[in-house]
């Protein structure tokens, strides 16, 4: 009720725009005095026009504009005069010669540089320029872009501008540039590069990203050309604990449901194994849950977790943990930029039907040589990076090793003692930049081993190569080129019974080529379309007898081989001032290929073996069938006032790839599986709408989003479904329909001593499984919820910076218990108690809750240095709360007992060294 | 069976974090009794046996019989026979061998007071081989305390199917075992003293017979012949109980079934026994093979099925290797101050004995009377 009340309140604060400067009004004047002038707009808008009688007495206005802002009618009122126009709190304010300063400019040390420029024609000197600047404290530096005199005054035309940190000299990606006079605004792509069209003329430009220090140009707009910017980190510590981009950019951001963590934020919060982990900081979001520890899935907006698609640097990542969920596979250390698309997700993203995890990598530094890493009791990681050749090119190397065994070998439990476990990761990267072309490789291997004593062992491993090739035609036209391939794959051994020991491989390969083409058609509307081609080969391997003693029969069980073609096409368009439809079109074209052997089952009759009607041979590289999934994407943004945005989103998504498991947990030995003659591609629509505020106190705001979404002909698995020895997994599967629904609400603080935010999400996640026959249903063809069906989740991060050096995190974190099927009753055969379960998922186990905390002290913080470190107290489950992982019960001396299972029962510290070359930086 | 399923748990005692705890959940269920109908018929001649009974709600469990069934086997031959009710839910018949071989199928009706039918589907006897080879190893197993282990007994069948006969198999184990109570009756006390002469050795040495309550089910239909090897059965120690005190005995009764009823039987098995870790299947209701032809809409529990039957006995006694420590539960104690004025009529008859020294010591009555541990006096006809 209460949030139903707040969201009302939202919303009516939105209801009645404040008239901003932007504020359209109708002009129809003929050598109207100002004074008049002045007059008819303040009726209009409500505004007023502050001035000096004197200054404008002389003025007469000759205007006929229909729609306009009130700002542009001044501007142009005063045109000729030396008079200029400024925002004043909610009034224009009318000075002789400068521009009223909403903030005060901050001190620029470095040179303000124009590539392509010629109009360098009053040439200073070094002295000349401090002194200049030191006089002209409150005057913003002005970058120049273009030659003078080559377009008309009212012509567009389209800038580009590449943004870099000034310390790495790597590119910024998702920097905005934003221009105060015109209220519009971009951001750079994952080159660094902005590109923009505008009029020509002065505009107040100011860029952002979070962790940077906002810097504050004129931008003066002569011709089309290119410029640079650098931007420096934050000097303050303080402001960079943001979940997604900062003030500006939450309110500005175009796609609801799309959340950024930066890597700052990933380093303060507490983590079990002391490691950076980049997912397990996204489950502290919204609408981002998992089922618990040990599990390495993740469950977005009441979908499964092989719902997601996660891409390193544009490689698919198939298992993104090591040692079953306990610590990440991506070193926090190499992540640039994360970004989570769970509502409108963009016509360039086709696969998973929940979310998109798109991460994007650090290129390393441009100017220098440096090296950070980490070390642990249990593991380390190193990275190196350094330019290939000074400001065009740079390399970045990192790896990461785990060395608990000796943990193990004191333990003096013969079966434990005997056992390993230990994973290892690599990844290299190289990029350059050409004249109109940046070319960068990205490199990644990941491989994990375990072996309990003599029992069972797991390898496994993941490979990923990437060539992306980035192509500026002109200022308004980029080509991104990408090529991957990636394989995840692994192996299994268990001899426990050497009757039945058996091994089992299993591999799964993915080989992309995208074209992404991103055109700026005018000033307000942005074109991107491309196309994509994506090969999927499966061997989903054969169970082996393992051993001399092993009696098992091999089952192979089968490959699976698919093509998905991909078009796209999308458009952002400002249709107004204050409203954005972004709007894109994707069609996939899905073919399951042969060589295959399909069987068909009789109609009528359930798909079993004993009811095989025919069977059919399909060709290698025969299409067995032909998918046309088309999806339409949709996002409104609407900006109600200065300080509140507006989303709705419409979404369509199709997935062809699933992951066989009828688990709980989300296991490394999962196999992923093919859409096929029988089991269709799932699809779902999503609609959401979101309220994004911030505060006018500082630091504080909030977001608030609703959604439902609807996925038909997702597979779940009938009772009891075995997947290694049946190579026919049409047996055990049944097309079923989920309906997810749910809240999520956001407050935040950030930029202050203490910050920090807090998430609440209630969602609902309901599947259905009712086919026609008793055969095609599950739980009698009622309605159940999904394993995964969390309806309440709380989120609290809260950090305190006692000092700069010195940084206390907590993390409190509630859910609801999962649903579980329980027994309901008892009965006896020959004496002996069975129990009866309930229908699927009835019941609930006991709520999830922990409090973690950290303590983060950093190394003195001088400048010039030549290492910093800083060194991190974690304390996981500080209350040692036996968090249940499930309830189960079994048969003991013939009787029933039940048991409560917790992974994580005690208190787990965990201490961390973090270092790197040179000084302290933001992140 | 499976001594080390739960993967993540064995992860997490490596790190010494995980925990497992008995809990009770909070199980509000109003669901209704539902009938268990459960029988089988072998292939040798003798009683068969069929129990009718409701099931009960988790938080109270018992076996609620029910009374007054009319009960009949049928086979596919167009015989039926019909059962007698011999104690409350226990309905059985005696057939004769002509009746029973392999190939021909059974089924079960019954017919309650009520007037509600329960029908089975067919089942077919198949055959068995005999019973291979049964024998054990000496194993040390974790405890919940890490640095300690114990050690048991554990048995092991092997399967050699190859021929004609079943891919599934379920093993029923019977076990037997022989104890004392620690005196005979001599001495007590009820308000005058008594002296049994000669010793009362009736009560002193017992027999418990019982059904060892776990699944052993077993497909070869994976395997690449009709054999399995070393299939775990049932684990013992020294410490739990006397099994192993004078002499323990097994009868291994190896059932060969068809596939449905292995797949039953396989459900429970999964049902019971492997629940509880991260990536273990979820559990769910199992259907048996009865249905209520009165109200289809009500499940009917349990399973009728057909097995073919070869058995074998084993006895083991002074096994080397393993401590015995197990409690006979008599305790025994000194006469207090004032002797035996202390004890009031309510707690006679008060038995003691006089030990090597003279003195006279007070025993409580599992120290006189082997049946209160669960026993019988009377000596299996099997007993060497």
């Amino acid at each position: 009720m209460k949030i139903l009340l707040l969201f009302h309140l939202l919303f009516t604060g939105f209801s009645s725009p404040d008239a901003g400067p932007d504020t359209l009004v109708s002009c129809h004047f003929n050598q109207t005095p100002f004074t008049e002038f002045s007059s008819e707009m303040y009726h209009q808008t409500g505004k007023r026009i502050y001035y000096q009688d004197s200054w404008v007495q002389d003025i007469r206005v000759t205007m006929d504009e229909e729609s306009i802002s009130v700002l542009s009618a001044v501007e142009m009122a005063l045109q000729g005069s030396n008079l200029t126009v400024s925002v004043w709190n909610d009034g224009l304010v009318i000075l002789p010669g400068e521009r009223l300063l909403e903030s005060l400019p901050r001190f620029k040390t470095q040179l303000v540089s124009s590539d392509t420029s010629t109009g360098n024609d009053k040439v200073l000197t070094q002295s000349e320029e401090r002194y200049l600047i030191g006089r002209r404290a409150d005057v913003l530096q002005t970058l120049q872009v273009g030659k003078k005199g080559i377009t008309g005054r009212n012509s567009w035309v389209t800038i580009r501008g590449r943004v870099t940190e000034q310390q790495t000299g790597e590119a910024v990606i998702g920097a905005t540039l934003f221009l105060e006079e015109t209220k519009t605004g971009t951001a750079t792509d994952m080159n660094g590069v902005l590109t923009m069209v505008v009029k020509p003329g002065t505009y107040t430009a100011v860029f952002a990203y979070m962790g940077l220090e906002t810097a504050k140009y004129f931008l003066e707009v002569l011709s089309e050309g290119d410029f640079s910017v650098e931007m420096k980190k934050a000097a303050i510590q303080m402001k960079e604990v943001v979940v997604y981009g900062d003030r500006q950019m939450n309110i500005r951001f175009k796609d609801p449901g799309l959340e950024k963590i930066s890597a700052k934020a990933i380093k303060e919060i507490p983590m079990m194994m002391g490691e950076r982990d980049i997912l397990k900081v996204s489950e502290m979001l919204p609408g981002i849950v998992s089922v618990g520890e040990g599990s390495a899935g993740l469950n977005v907006r009441g979908g499964n977790y092989d719902q997601n698609a996660f891409y390193l640097n544009r490689i698919p990542i198939y298992n993104t943990s090591h040692l079953f969920g306990f610590f990440p596979a991506i070193n926090a250390d190499i992540v640039k930029d994360f970004s989570i698309y769970k509502g409108y997700i963009p016509a360039m993203f086709g696969g998973q039907l929940s979310s998109v995890f798109n991460i994007i990598g650090r290129q390393g530094n441009r100017k220098h040589f440096t090296a950070r890493g980490s070390i642990s009791p249990i593991a380390a990681n190193l990275s190196v990076e350094g330019p290939l050749k000074k400001e065009k090119g740079s390399f970045l190397l990192s790896g990461r090793y785990l060395y608990s065994d000796w943990v193990l070998s004191l333990i003096d439990d013969p079966v434990i003692r005997t056992s390993k476990a230990g994973f290892n990761d690599f990844s290299a990267t190289f990029n350059y930049d050409f004249k109109k072309s940046k070319l960068s490789l990205f490199i990644y291997h990941s491989q994990d081993k375990f072996k309990l004593s003599d029992i069972n062992s797991y390898h496994y491993s993941s490979n990923g190569a990437s060539v992306n090739y980035s192509y500026y035609f002109n200022s308004s036209l980029r080509a991104d080129f990408s090529l991957s391939g990636s394989q995840y794959a692994f192996s299994t051994t268990d001899q426990q019974e050497p009757t039945i020991a058996y091994q089992h491989a299993y591999m799964i390969g993915d080989y992309r080529f995208s074209a992404d083409f991103t055109q700026d058609l005018f000033s307000k509307n942005t074109l991107q379309y491309g196309a994509g081609i994506t090969f999927l080969k499966l061997d989903r391997g054969t169970v082996e007898p393992y051993g001399d003693k092993s009696l098992r029969l091999p089952v192979a069980l089968g490959q699976d081989q698919g093509i998905e073609s991909a078009i796209y096409l999308s458009d952002s368009y400002d249709v107004l001032p204050w409203m954005n439809i972004s709007a894109g079109f994707r069609l996939t074209l899905y073919n399951p290929l042969g060589p295959k052997t399909v069987y068909t089952y009789y109609p009528g009759a359930p798909k079993d073996p004993r009811y095989i009607q025919d069977t059919l041979y399909f060709n290698d590289g025969e299409a067995i069938k032909w998918d046309f999934e088309p999806d339409i994407r949709a996002v409104v943004n609407m900006r109600t006032d200065a300080n509140g945005t507006v989303k709705v989103s419409f979404n369509q998504m199709h997935q062809n790839l699933f992951i066989l498991n009828n688990t709980i947990a989300l296991s490394p030995n999962s196999q992923w599986k093919l859409a096929d003659y029988h089991i269709p591609p799932a699809r779902s629509r999503q609609i959401s709408a979101g309220v994004f505020r911030t505060f006018p106190k500082p630091g504080w705001e909030t977001s608030l989003e609703i959604y439902y979404k609807r996925t038909v002909n997702y597979p779940e698995f009938i009772d009891g479904a075995d997947f290694l020895g049946n190579p026919l997994v049409e047996t055990a599967l049944l097309p079923g329909n989920q309906n997810a629904y749910g809240i999520e609400f956001l407050l935040r603080r950030s930029g202050r001593r203490l910050e920090g935010w807090l998430a609440y999400t209630f969602s609902r996640s309901i599947v259905k499984v009712d086919g026609p026959e008793p055969w095609d249903r599950i739980n009698n063809g009622l309605a159940y919820p999904a394993n995964f069906d969390i309806p309440h989740v709380l989120n609290t991060v809260v950090n305190y910076h006692f000092s700069r050096r010195v940084t206390a995190s907590g993390v409190i974190t509630y859910q609801s218990g999962r649903p579980v099927t329980y027994p309901v009753s008892v009965y006896y055969i020959n004496g002996i108690p069975f129990v009866d379960y309930s229908n699927r998922n009835e019941y609930r186990i006991p709520d999830y809750f922990r409090l973690d905390l950290s303590l983060t002290i950093e190394a003195n913080l001088k400048r010039n240095k030549f290492l910093h470190y800083s060194i991190i107290f974690n304390l996981y489950n500080v209350t040692g709360r036996d968090n249940p992982y499930s309830v189960y019960f079994t048969l003991e001396n013939g009787k029933i007992k039940s048991y409560l299972y917790s992974v994580i029962s005690v208190p787990v510290p965990m201490v961390t060294l973090l270092f790197k070359l040179g000084n302290y930086a933001s992140d | 069976m499976h001594r080390i399923k739960h993967l993540p748990a064995i992860l997490g005692m490596l790190l010494l974090f995980a925990c497992i705890k008995p809990y009770d959940p909070i199980i509000d269920s109003n669901a209704e009794n539902k009938y268990v109908v459960s029988g089988r018929v072998t292939n040798s001649e003798g009683w068969q046996e069929v129990e009718v009974s409701l099931s009960s709600p988790i938080q109270s469990p018992e076996s609620i019989p029910v009374s007054g069934c009319m009960v009949e086997i049928l086979d596919d031959r167009g015989h039926n026979f019909p059962l007698v009710e011999s104690f409350p839910g226990h309905y059985d018949v005696w057939m004769s061998q002509e009746y029973l071989a392999a190939g021909i199928a059974y089924k079960v009706r019954v017919l309650t007071r009520e007037g509600e039918e329960l029908v089975s589907e067919y089942d077919t006897m198949s055959t068995s081989p005999p019973v291979d080879s049964v024998y054990y190893h000496l194993e040390d197993i974790p405890t919940p305390n890490p640095s300690v282990t114990t050690r048991v007994m554990q048995f092991y069948v092997d399967l050699n199917a190859v021929g004609d006969y079943s891919h599934y198999y379920k093993w029923d184990i019977v076990e037997t075992w022989e104890y004392e109570a620690a005196h005979p009756l001599e001495y007590y006390y009820d308000g005058t003293h008594h002296e049994v002469v000669p010793p009362d050795f009736t009560n002193k040495v017992c027999w418990i017979t019982r059904l060892v309550p776990n699944v052993f089910t077993v497909s070869t239909m994976s395997l690449s012949q009709n054999v399995y090897n070393q299939y775990p059965l049932q684990a013992i120690d020294g410490h739990t109980s006397s099994r192993l005190g004078i002499m323990y005995s097994i009868l291994v009764r190896q059932l060969a079934l068809s596939k449905g009823a292995y797949t039953y039987w396989e459900q429970l098995r999964i049902n019971s026994n492997e629940q509880g870790g991260l990536y273990e299947k979820q559990p769910f209701a199992i259907k048996g093979n009865l249905l209520n032809t009165s109200n289809p809409d009500k499940d009917v529990l349990g399973y009728f099925y057909a097995a073919a039957e070869s058995s074998k006995r084993y006895f083991y006694h002074d096994v080397e290797g393993i401590d015995l420590s197990f409690s006979d539960q008599c305790f025994e104690s000194s006469l207090g101050r004032f002797g035996f004025r202390e004890y009031f009529p309510r707690e006679y008859p008060i038995y003691y004995y006089y030990n090597e020294t003279g003195m006279l010591r007070i025993l409580n009555c599992y120290c006189i009377d082997c049946r209160l541990q669960g026993g019988t006096t009377v000596k299996p006809d099997f007993w060497p």
